[in-house]
């Protein structure tokens, strides 16, 4: 903040000194007062300004200290800036250590803003620990993303003597205390409808979405345009965090703003019929609403901000714009306002709204979003090909994933050049590239167990390990030309598979939504109670779900009542004393009721010690896991003390369908916000889980019955169940092969009747 | 499915299957057991195909493919051999019959040493038979063709043999048979008899195949009961070791090589009603015969042919699990090899000029019986690829099975185990562990080059005759010996290329480890081949016959002492007395009684050995003076009453 107020004074003196200095001293009195006086308010509203503060790691997928090894190595970071901000001011702090055997005349670290160096340091020891603050020119910044990266060279001799490899040519950045600190300007807004996605984008920081409704007397119809709007906006900020709020505004008579109210907070969406908003509405405004509307202004007020009005003349129109809003992801149209007379929206179909790959099917690279791709250097990036694997795929252990794949590399790479295959960081296969001439493969044939995949996003990488065919101490060799290629017309074959799965599951759910977004494509929400709080923890959920599923769920059942359909999958989010019996008949515990039988994790029991297998397979060859398989056992407290300042998440069967239920004694919509970020929202396990507001992990349990839900062909279902229950299927294959034989020894004693009656079967 | 599903499955079942060893191996039980092994080695298959096969590079691939297709002929032999052997069984005896048929006993002969023949043709002709029967000596070896071959010697040879053979025959009541050439060899032989003999039945013996007495009266009868039975075989026994059994000393102490055939596996086909002819040792019915003009001879096995031919026509057999001839094993390993060669050579052809899966009249299961037996013979080819399979891996690294240790755990090694218990399982009794392992990997190098060879022009065989009889004088190793050097080089420098991978590529141990303990187990069996392929000397050429400690007499100068004969041969017995015996002179006199007429039998003999043994006894060795003598025990010449003359045309079929 203080930095903030420092530049913004800095302006100001450099403006008034070009001002001043092109008048004379009596003439420029009064104008240069009045421009200081208005440069002075100015800077006063510069204190809202915002700042981010933004530490490297939060620029990563996955947070982790930066190591640069080897004699040049670089590392790349991205980070976002939104374009309804003005860049001010830009700093990075630096926080880094590097090793002690490098020489300072040879060894520095480069920084790099956008392709532009914006800094440099000798690596000298004996101070290895250093910290840099530079100054970044702000201009250099732009809208959208923006390319940070680090260069390293490190040598430990003045000679040309070296080997590039060596272990003690390191550098570590501390991408915790190491940060970017931007402050910036927020830019006054001329909203249209084809800026929503930019309007609300990912690249703004600690975004707050705001809905407005006329009416605070909420039904399901406003709870159903309040969702829709809800997925809009999440799926417009991406992997961003979502944050909404629910307001009720109050009119001000204003008279030339198309909008009659006071300015919300937060960039906000006003809902409703065009008759339940005509108190904010301009008349110009209110008779532009003849059908389902969307108009986007600034708020008013406050330019920076917008507010798009979503609107109709029925309540039935209100859910056309609402949709409209949500499926409107192209730049079109480029107006403040639209009026739409008729939408056509895509039938559900099972898995087509995820981008989720099929069984039976094989892709090319490029259609999963792989381009093709070359690493080179020493130490390139993997090679990336992400896959979302649907929820309930369940195939016999044998069945494989086939890659073929298309790749070329460079000459002169010696032979134990490699690309290795991880599976989600898990090392899986590795390719040699043992040809010191080069080599170009096509239909390189890859498999591995279509098991080793989880439901919902895996990631394919392809790390190459490449060492040029002439390295060693006191020789001259290149590392540029170490390259490999993977191309995009590579391949990807996923076997046949039944839809099979094991419920209740929560880590199933949080990957992928399932079974909420399976064969209907959408989940039935029920909100037990209307309270701000409850109706915005189930439409965050739901803008979760919207996110994992890629596309809105339009099918989506929203209602404070009871679900007349039991068939459909139920969320159910509210307050815990609204919580009834009838919802909990099926559920393992009673989170509200007087007396709860709360289970307590108290051991372990193991289902199958060491196997013979893998026995033998650690003596002979020193390796192999314990593979103890351990069921938690859990001791049961009946009390009457409840969940306190907990929410709670239980999901359990109930016939046939599943029910998920969020609840919390209060404040459960900041719980909700919170398991919804990413850290969070991946540790779900089990059935049960327990967390905060402000938790960092959450805690998870596996309670009461299981059931199976696909439509698996029928071998695999027996596969499923026999896996479940193999001295079944022991028995049951004894059971076949006696029968078998003893239909057979009747046919051979018929035989032998008819042929041989003067015969005696022996045993030789 | 998955690991530990698969895990307890296939232990479950090898241990059930090592229960069921114990029990009774008949019936439901029997069945129960192939079903279950069966289970096993379907499911191994099942998983061979499907998860195993990959393509990596060429070789590898061709390598593998190879692997795969002799896994797979071992998968459906193991399939054939189950079916077949589903439920021998043994024909009870059939009472006397009021009438009996006549039988011509035929004795092929080409150039058998004369001992060799004339211990059969005495031993035939006094065969006991209600019926009438002529014996007959049929001399390839004193053809017209022979005793006037161009070389000089050779004619002379010929013409002093059939001269010998004349007066054997003379000599026994037995008569003497030879034709203008050797057209055809054995078959032609046996047809040319056809045509100037008459018997209803023909009793078909190798010149080395001792019958008993009692052989027409246990075989004849069948034919009486049964007017489509066109074929009794009887067992071959054997009294002398095959080459194998010889060098590994390993005679009298673990069943004979082809005990599983005789005694297992033809029982077996004689359910499905296709037993069928091995060449000698079996009595035929003429009409049958002639039917289809004589004895077959497109391939080099005319006894399966005719069989074959014969069954396809509706005409029935029978097996009689009944050892009633001795014969001579092939004395050299050359010898055993070029008989195998031949009856693999003889059941290839017979594949693809007779396929039996197209032969019209042979019924579904005689189908699958006779290609159970024929391409059993292609077993050389599986046998090359398992001995090469795991150089392939040790030394190129070819991928040859794509599997991991626990995947082979689960599948291969139930698998592997499931064929050994089943093996045991069905032929226990008759074939020792590992033994089918030796004589198949001894025989697959030099079967090889003749099958391939047979499938590229499958009319080019020629029959040729096993030498029997043969006298080995001084030890000495096969010349076939050099390609097991070579293998057992191979595979130990295989060894030591494994030795090596283990050290460089650590992650592929387990792979390694499981391929180094496949060619170490090759190494052993070729190693005992190796010991098998070193000839001992065999001087004796007249086999010694258990005698099973029959009672007889011997008299020295008027002293009787009641002695026990061990053995016996053509030319003299070994005796065993009861306490201190010491001979008063050098002559004695044998004196025992007729085992089927009871009546009693005395022979001049030498005194030739008298040792004291352990216990109080002593062992004397005797020579027969007269060693073709006027009758052995029980030996009535075939006198006029029997005598039919021969056949001036051949009869109406």
């Amino acid at each position: 903040m203080a930095q903030g107020f420092r530049q913004s004074w800095e302006h100001l003196g450099a403006l008034l000194a070009r001002i001043i200095g092109r008048r004379s001293p009596r003439r420029r009195l009064v104008p240069g007062l009045a421009l200081g006086l208005l440069l002075l308010t100015v800077s006063v509203s510069a204190l809202a300004d915002g700042r981010t503060i933004l530490p490297l790691a939060k620029m990563m997928t996955r947070p982790e200290r930066i190591l640069l090894r080897t004699t040049r190595a670089d590392y790349t970071l991205h980070f976002p800036f939104s374009h309804r901000h003005r860049p001010v001011t830009v700093r990075l702090h630096l926080d880094f250590t590097h090793s002690n055997a490098l020489i300072a005349s040879r060894s520095q670290i480069r920084i790099r803003l956008n392709g532009v160096t914006i800094g440099q340091r000798h690596l000298s020891p004996p101070d290895t620990h250093k910290v840099l603050d530079l100054e970044i020119p702000p201009e250099l910044v732009v809208a959208g993303y923006n390319e940070l990266s680090f260069h390293v060279a490190q040598h430990y001799t003045e000679a040309h003597c070296e080997d590039p490899t060596s272990p003690e040519l390191w550098t570590e950045i501390d991408t915790v205390r190491s940060r970017l600190i931007l402050t910036w300007r927020p830019r006054p807004l001329a909203p249209r409808l084809s800026d929503l996605d930019r309007l609300i984008s990912p690249t703004l920081p600690d975004y707050r979405f705001r809905l407005l409704l006329a009416d605070d007397r909420l039904d399901d119809r406003q709870l159903r345009w309040g969702a829709l709007v809800a997925q809009g906006v999440a799926l417009r900020r991406d992997y961003a965090p979502l944050e909404l709020a629910l307001a009720f505004p109050k009119p001000t008579p204003t008279e030339t703003a198309p909008l009659r109210m006071a300015p919300p907070d937060d960039d906000a969406a006003l809902v409703g019929t065009r008759r339940q908003l005509r108190p904010f509405l301009s008349d110009s405004l209110y008779r532009a609403i003849q059908g389902p509307y969307l108009g986007i202004f600034p708020s008013p007020g406050r330019p920076e901000r917008f507010v798009l009005v979503v609107s109709g003349t029925s309540a039935k129109e209100v859910e056309q714009a609402a949709t409209a809003f949500v499926l409107m992801r192209f730049p079109l149209p480029d107006t403040a306002t639209t009026l739409i007379r008729e939408m056509q929206t895509p039938s559900p179909r099972p898995y087509a709204a995820i981008p989720a790959v099929e069984a039976d099917t094989t892709y090319r690279f490029a259609q999963l979003g792989f381009t093709t791709r070359e690493a080179r250097r020493l130490t390139p990036s993997p090679l990336e090909l992400t896959v979302f694997v649907p929820a309930d795929w369940y195939a016999p252990e044998t069945a494989e994933v086939t890659l073929h794949l298309h790749l070329a590399y460079n000459a002169g790479m010696r032979r134990d050049s490699l690309l290795e295959m991880r599976i989600n960081g898990i090392f899986e296969r590795a390719i040699q590239l043992p040809e010191e001439s080069g080599a170009h493969y096509r239909d390189y044939r890859l498999t591995f167990p279509l098991r080793t995949l989880k439901p919902g996003i895996n990631r394919i990488t392809f790390h190459p390990y490449l060492v040029p065919a002439i390295s060693g101490e006191c020789r001259f060799f290149h590392t540029e030309h170490l390259a490999v290629t993977l191309y995009d017309d590579s391949t990807i074959q996923f076997p046949p598979v039944g839809h099979y799965v094991q419920l209740p599951d929560l880590s199933r759910f949080a990957a992928t939504g399932f079974p909420y977004l399976g064969q209907d494509g959408a989940p039935t929400i029920q909100v037990l109670d209307p309270s701000p709080d409850s109706i915005l923890a189930a439409w965050q959920l739901l803008g979760r779900l919207a996110r994992i599923n890629g596309m809105p769920l339009l099918q989506t059942r929203i209602t404070f009542a009871v679900p007349k359909d039991e068939e459909r999958h139920l969320i159910v989010v509210g307050r815990l004393d609204r919580l009834s019996d009838d919802l909990l008949r099926s559920a393992p515990i009673d989170p509200a009721a007087r007396w709860k039988d709360w289970a307590y994790p108290a051991g372990w029991t193991p289902t199958a010690a060491e196997d013979w297998q893998t026995r033998l397979q650690r003596r002979l060859f020193g390796s192999g896991r314990v593979p103890v398989t351990l069921e938690p056992r859990h001791a049961r407290i009946i009390q009457n003390g409840g969940p306190g300042n907990f929410a709670l998440g239980l999901s359990f069967g109930d016939g046939k369908r599943l029910v998920t239920l969020f609840t919390a004694r209060e404040s459960l919509y900041p719980a909700v916000r919170r398991l919804t970020t990413t850290g969070l929202w991946s540790q779900m396990r089990g059935n049960l889980i327990l967390w905060r507001a402000d938790s960092k992990n959450l805690h998870w349990q596996r309670l009461g019955p299981s059931f199976h839900l696909g439509d698996a062909a029928p071998h695999l279902r027996l596969i499923f169940h026999f896996a479940q229950h193999p001295w079944r299927w022991v028995a049951v294959v004894l059971g076949v092969i006696l029968l078998f034989a003893w239909a057979i020894h009747r046919l051979l004693q018929r035989f032998k009747r008819r042929h041989h009656p003067d015969a005696e079967e022996i045993a030789p | 499915m998955d690991r530990l599903l698969q895990g307890l499955l296939a232990g479950g079942l090898i241990a059930v299957l090592l229960i069921m060893r114990r029990r009774p191996r008949l019936g439901w039980l029997r069945l129960t057991f192939l079903g279950l092994a069966g289970f096993l080695v379907a499911r191994y298959f099942f998983w061979r195909t499907f998860q195993t096969l990959g393509y990596d590079d060429p070789a590898s691939f061709v390598a593998a493919l190879t692997l795969y297709g002799a896994e797979g002929y071992g998968i459906l032999m193991f399939a054939l051999s189950a079916f077949v052997s589903a439920r021998p069984i043994r024909r009870r005896p059939v009472g006397a019959v009021e009438s009996w048929p006549t039988v011509d006993v035929f004795i092929p002969t080409y150039d058998e040493p004369v001992e060799v023949v004339k211990a059969t043709l005495v031993a035939a002709t006094a065969m006991d038979y209600p019926g009438t029967f002529q014996v007959y000596l049929l001399d390839d070896g004193g053809t017209w063709e022979k005793r006037h071959d161009p070389d000089p010697l050779k004619a002379a040879k010929a013409r002093r043999r059939a001269q010998t053979l004349r007066e054997l025959c003379a000599a026994t009541g037995s008569r003497y048979l030879t034709r203008r050439d050797n057209r055809h060899a054995k078959v032609g032989n046996l047809n040319a008899a056809l045509t100037r003999t008459a018997g209803e039945l023909v009793l078909v013996l190798d010149c080395d195949h001792i019958p008993t007495v009692d052989f027409l009266r246990h075989t004849a009868v069948h034919f009486v009961a049964d007017e489509r039975l066109f074929l009794v075989q009887t067992p071959h026994f054997f009294v002398t070791p095959d080459p194998i059994e010889k060098n590994l000393a390993l005679f009298n102490r673990m069943p004979a090589e082809n005990d599983m055939f005789y005694e297992a596996i033809q029982p077996g086909l004689d359910f499905w009603e296709s037993s069928f002819f091995c060449g000698s040792a079996a009595v035929l019915r003429r009409r049958a015969l002639m039917e289809i003009g004589g004895f077959s001879g497109l391939s080099v096995t005319e006894d399966a042919e005719t069989a074959l031919t014969l069954h396809a026509r509706g005409w029935r057999s029978r097996y009689l699990l009944k050892p009633m001839i001795s014969g001579l094993q092939p004395e050299t390993f050359t010898s055993f090899v070029k008989q195998r060669i031949r009856w693999a050579q003889g059941m290839v052809q017979l594949l693809l000029l007779k396929n039996p899966l197209r032969l019209k009249g042979l019924k579904r299961w005689q189908k699958l019986g006779y290609l159970n037996c024929m391409l059993f013979w292609f077993f050389p080819l599986a046998r090359v690829v398992f001995l090469l399979a795991p150089l392939c891996y040790l030394y190129f690294g070819l991928h040859i099975y794509n599997a991991g240790v626990r995947e082979i755990a689960l599948y291969a090694l139930p698998y592997l185990l499931a064929l050994t218990l089943t093996a045991n399982y069905l032929f226990g009794r008759v074939r020792w562990f590992l033994i089918s392992e030796i004589y198949e990997t001894m025989q697959s190098l030099f079967s090889l080059p003749a099958i391939i060879d047979t499938l590229r022009h499958p009319r080019k065989p020629r029959f040729t005759v096993t030498p029997k009889g043969e006298a080995l004088y001084h030890d000495f190793i096969s010349p076939l010996a050099g390609p097991f050097y070579l293998l057992i080089l191979l595979t130990l420098g295989g060894m030591a290329a494994g030795w090596l991978r283990w050290q460089a590529f650590p992650d592929q141990r387990p792979l390694t480890l499981i391929t180094l303990l496949w060619a170490g187990f090759n190494l052993i069996i070729l190693i005992a081949a190796l010991g098998a392929l070193y000839e001992r000397r065999q001087r004796r050429r007249t086999p010694r016959l258990p005698a099973d400690d029959m009672p007889a007499t011997l008299s020295i100068r008027g002293r009787a002492v009641r002695v026990r004969i061990r053995d016996f041969s053509i030319g003299g017995a070994s005796l065993k007395a009861e306490g201190t015996f010491a001979p008063q002179g050098k002559t004695a006199v044998l004196e025992l009684s007729h085992p089927v007429h009871r009546k009693v039998w005395r022979t001049d003999v030498e005194l030739v050995t008298c040792t004291p043994e352990g216990e109080g006894g002593t062992l004397i060795g005797v020579r027969f003076f007269a060693p073709i003598p006027g009758g052995l025990p029980g030996h009535r010449p075939a006198g006029p009453r029997r005598q039919r003359p021969l056949a001036a045309h051949p009869p109406a079929a």
